[in-house]
């Protein structure tokens, strides 16, 4: 039996999420999803993302982030 | 993980999806962005960024170009600097970067790259990354590389004659999913790999004898850390190597007069660090040219495996890893704001300019550090935009 293990796990749900079980939407039902705030990028502005470089561990960013930390 | 390869690569597939047909244009069409971010916190720390951005984008050619500079002016008399019996200082940051993108058809290509320049930091970034959709362009596929290489330098000091460095490599895939007429999931895993040396040539350790080091209170002052320390300090030592795997979903749902934005994070790495993020905002279409709406975000970390508030050393041994660096501790973020959107354009067409104000707090909660327990940080950031 293989364990996998969470992400792995994760993954797959996600992963059938996407291929299966999902409604067609034909072209010309798409004009609430081609809205700009229902982007699947990043909303947040320079600013804020470089702030939240700075106080997040676990984002990338590291030329963002060791500037303007005020740390040493 | 947030790699910016990834965002310009998913701004491209949800505009796959959003635009189904190839005929929305016979011109270019272009964007110009202006931002002017503030930043403060209780650490006397405060940045200031402004930036600007342009996009231009062909739909029916399936080509778009965008591109930014940014510069930050940071003024800082932390704790950590204080507790160097260094004065404030202010640094000048500017950074740019550029993507290119083309898509005539389901399959797609973008290439981009960035360049962040200081006095004792420079960085260089590339990567490209292919799209594919499928299922009528209800399901579209990302997979992107990428590689930068960081200098790390001493400010009036040239890179030549001290610096050190490192490189990492990143690889994303995702995918982003219609799951109906008014909802978007994307769901991208990023794979990091950083090699070379990443430790701060500022940051000073301070050492303690194995008596004294237990009873050091998280948030000791700098007066009783100079009280309890060794009269030794060493410099700050990472490890060579660490691979950082994060896992991210966003989904976005669109009511009659609103939008919801859900985002969730998992991070994990081998240095021991493991984080979880929980983001919400809403959108509320308060009147036909404005939208405003709350904004929260959760995100909680565990510490790199080598973290100690207090470190154990002697004249003859000192840890062979040892950081200052507190966002490589235990901590947790709560952050709470909103935004405005006010689109000012003519009646027509009203989104043809823009103006946007978001406004965050963030209170940081430090769980083991020295110096430090809590911070509350605020950020502003005012916006236009203007399109064509």
């Amino acid at each position: 039996m293989v364990c996998l293990r969470l992400p792995a796990k994760l993954g797959l749900f996600m992963g059938c999420v996407a291929l299966t079980g999902c409604v067609r939407v034909a072209a010309y039902e798409r004009g609430a999803v081609a809205r700009p705030d229902m982007t699947t990028s990043d909303m947040n502005g320079r600013g804020a993302r470089h702030a939240t470089q700075v106080h997040e561990g676990a984002t990338e960013g590291a030329a963002a982030a060791e500037a303007g930390c005020g740390c040493n | 993980m947030q790699l910016r390869c990834v965002a310009a690569a998913c701004a491209a597939v949800t505009l796959s999806i959003a635009s189904p047909s190839a005929a929305a244009g016979p011109s270019p069409e272009g964007r110009v962005a202006t931002e002017v971010a503030g930043y403060a916190d209780t650490d006397h720390v405060a940045v200031l960024t402004p930036s600007i951005s342009g996009h231009v984008e062909d739909p029916a050619a399936g080509w778009s170009v965008d591109g930014s500079y940014l510069v930050d002016v940071i003024s800082a008399a932390s704790v950590d600097i204080v507790s160097t019996a260094s004065p404030r200082w202010t640094e000048v940051r500017q950074a740019g970067d550029a993507t290119a993108s083309y898509k005539p058809k389901d399959f797609g290509v973008t290439a981009s790259g960035s360049v962040s320049s200081e006095p004792d930091y420079f960085a260089y970034a590339a990567g490209g990354a292919i799209t594919q959709d499928l299922d009528d362009r209800n399901l579209t596929l990302l997979l992107g590389y990428g590689y930068g290489h960081d200098t790390i330098g001493r400010t009036g000091t040239p890179f030549s004659v001290y610096s050190h460095s490192f490189d990492h490599h990143t690889i994303d895939a995702g995918f982003t999913r219609l799951l109906d007429r008014r909802t978007v999931l994307a769901l991208t895993a990023d794979l990091r790999l950083e090699n070379g040396d990443s430790s701060k040539p500022y940051r000073y350790i301070p050492l303690f004898s194995v008596q004294i080091a237990p009873s050091v209170p998280a948030g000791a002052t700098v007066q009783e850390v100079s009280r309890l320390r060794l009269p030794e300090t060493v410099i700050e030592r990472l490890p060579l190597s660490r691979q950082r795997f994060g896992l991210t979903a966003r989904l976005a749902h669109r009511r009659p007069r609103a939008t919801t934005r859900i985002e969730s994070a998992l991070y994990g790495d081998t240095w021991g660090l493991f984080a979880f993020t929980a983001d919400g905002r809403e959108l509320f279409d308060l009147a036909p040219r404005w939208s405003v709406g709350p904004h929260v975000r959760y995100y909680v970390q565990s510490a790199v495996s080598f973290w100690h508030a207090a470190y154990v050393g002697t004249a003859f041994a000192v840890p062979a890893f040892r950081t200052g660096d507190r966002e490589l501790g235990p901590l947790m973020n709560l952050t709470g704001g909103g935004t405005a959107r006010w689109e000012i354009g003519p009646a027509e067409t009203p989104e043809r300019y823009v103006l946007g104000l978001a406004f965050d707090a963030t209170y940081t909660r430090f769980f083991d550090d020295l110096y430090i327990r809590r911070r509350l940080s605020t950020l502003g950031a005012l916006t236009a935009e203007a399109a064509w």
